[in-house]
């Protein structure tokens, strides 16, 4: 655990609390309904962007999510791959942002091919299509 | 994997296209859509490794139609053996 050393003087006014050097040097908050100063720490700038997402956000409008996609990015040579491995579908880009809005693109284009074409798939592209409709679905057309 | 070896396989294994904000690749047999790829539009490298899984390819399948060992007929094949054409479908 990490201790500091807080001086504390009383006077007649009531109680002062002199922080040490380093101490007066962090952020002190005072959180309310509470006598108890807390540190705020410095967050700390991520240098790798995370490996797995939980991807939510679609732009289309015909289109609403149900249940968000867990996508893993990964680094292949020059490229970043937004990858989606239940159905094998990727976005890729120059870095994470771009994989992930080629990514997006991608799957409402596919959902809408799709679903264009639901009476005529494959197996394969079946499963696709029965994984897709657990997370995406069609807007209701307004009468 | 570069954009020139994509249209090796569009042409080679006669798969269907459509561009929109993609490439959209998917071939069809017997008027059912079996499997499906993309590229975006541009000139970037392109993932080969994924291109290959949607394309159910292995790598030394991938490699035989790029450098046009392999043809229409043995994706038919190779689609048949893992079961997903029927094998009673006739090319």
């Amino acid at each position: 655990m990490n201790t500091s050393t807080i001086e504390v003087s009383a006077s007649d006014s009531g109680i002062r609390i002199v922080p040490s050097k380093r101490e007066s040097e962090k952020a002190l908050f005072l959180p309310p309904d509470s006598s108890e100063l807390i540190f705020a720490k410095k967050a700390r700038t991520p240098t790798q962007p995370p490996k797995r997402i939980k991807f939510g956000m679609l732009r289309d409008r015909r289109l609403r999510m149900l249940a968000a996609i867990t996508v893993e990015l990964e680094r292949k040579t020059e490229t970043f791959v937004a990858h989606w491995p239940e159905i094998d579908e990727f976005g890729y880009g120059d870095n994470a942002s771009e994989a992930l809005e080629d990514f997006r693109k991608t799957i409402e284009e596919l959902y809408l091919t799709l679903h264009e074409r639901r009476d005529q798939l494959g197996t394969d592209l079946q499963h696709v299509w029965s994984v897709l409709l657990k997370h995406i679905e069609m807007r209701p057309t307004p009468a | 994997m570069k954009v020139h070896e994509f249209e090796v396989l569009v042409r080679k294994l006669e798969l269907k296209t459509r561009n929109s904000y993609d490439r959209l690749a998917w071939f069809e047999y017997e008027g059912k859509t079996i499997t499906r790829t993309r590229r975006s539009n541009g000139n970037k490298d392109l993932p080969e490794h994924f291109i290959r899984q949607q394309l159910k390819l292995n790598q030394q399948e991938f490699a035989g139609f790029i450098k046009c060992k392999l043809y229409l007929a043995d994706y038919i094949e190779i689609l048949k053996s893992k079961g997903l054409i029927s094998q009673a479908s006739q090319p």
